[in-house]
């Protein structure tokens, strides 16, 4: 497979991010390959995200 | 890979952190592991018991499948303008040997593995 790629110009104004993390990329530019992997494991009586102790203010 | 040139004219990172990186500019090649363990203990009080470890727990071993070769892309790039031009990024966190790159990288492979505990008193 070919693919051609022309970039002219890559201008960003403003970003916000909240958070980037566990082996996560923000990226702003140019890649060739990228190769993302996650395991996650919650025990089954994970409680739901309403009654975890909210943090004080 | 022909390169660009990153102008960045206002950033703002609160923390980086557990092997954050924050890099402007080229990267060649960018490799991210992580593995976590979070306990949640119901109880003022923690002990040698509550402790885990990594080796206890196959998710941690895994090996993670990945698509059957697919077809190899032969890719060129042609920049007219090679300039990147970031106005202004803010970000809280970068954390948990996560990237934030402005700028190039060729190859990036990244792993993480999180498992979480909740203990209640029953």
């Amino acid at each position: 497979m070919n693919m051609e790629v022309h970039n002219w110009g890559l201008n960003v104004e403003n970003v916000n991010v909240d958070n980037v993390s566990a082996s996560s990329v923000f990226l702003i530019g140019d890649n060739d390959e990228i190769c993302l992997s996650s395991f996650f494991d919650t025990p089954p009586e994970a409680f739901t995200f309403g009654n975890i102790v909210p943090l004080a203010p | 890979m022909q390169k660009r040139i990153a102008h960045v004219s206002d950033m703002f990172t609160n923390s980086v952190s557990f092997s954050g990186v924050v890099s402007i500019g080229d990267t060649f090649n960018a490799n991210l592991n992580s593995k976590g363990i979070a306990v949640q203990k119901e109880g003022d009080y923690f002990t040698k018991a509550d402790e885990e470890y990594f080796e206890d727990y196959p998710i941690f071993t895994r090996k993670a499948n990945w698509l059957k070769d697919g077809k190899t892309v032969n890719k060129s790039t042609f920049h007219h303008d090679c300039s990147i031009n970031v106005h202004h990024v803010s970000l809280i966190g970068v954390s948990s040997s996560s990237l934030m790159q402005i700028g190039s990288v060729e190859n990036i492979a990244a792993d993480a593995r999180l498992k979480h505990f909740r203990k209640l008193q029953d």
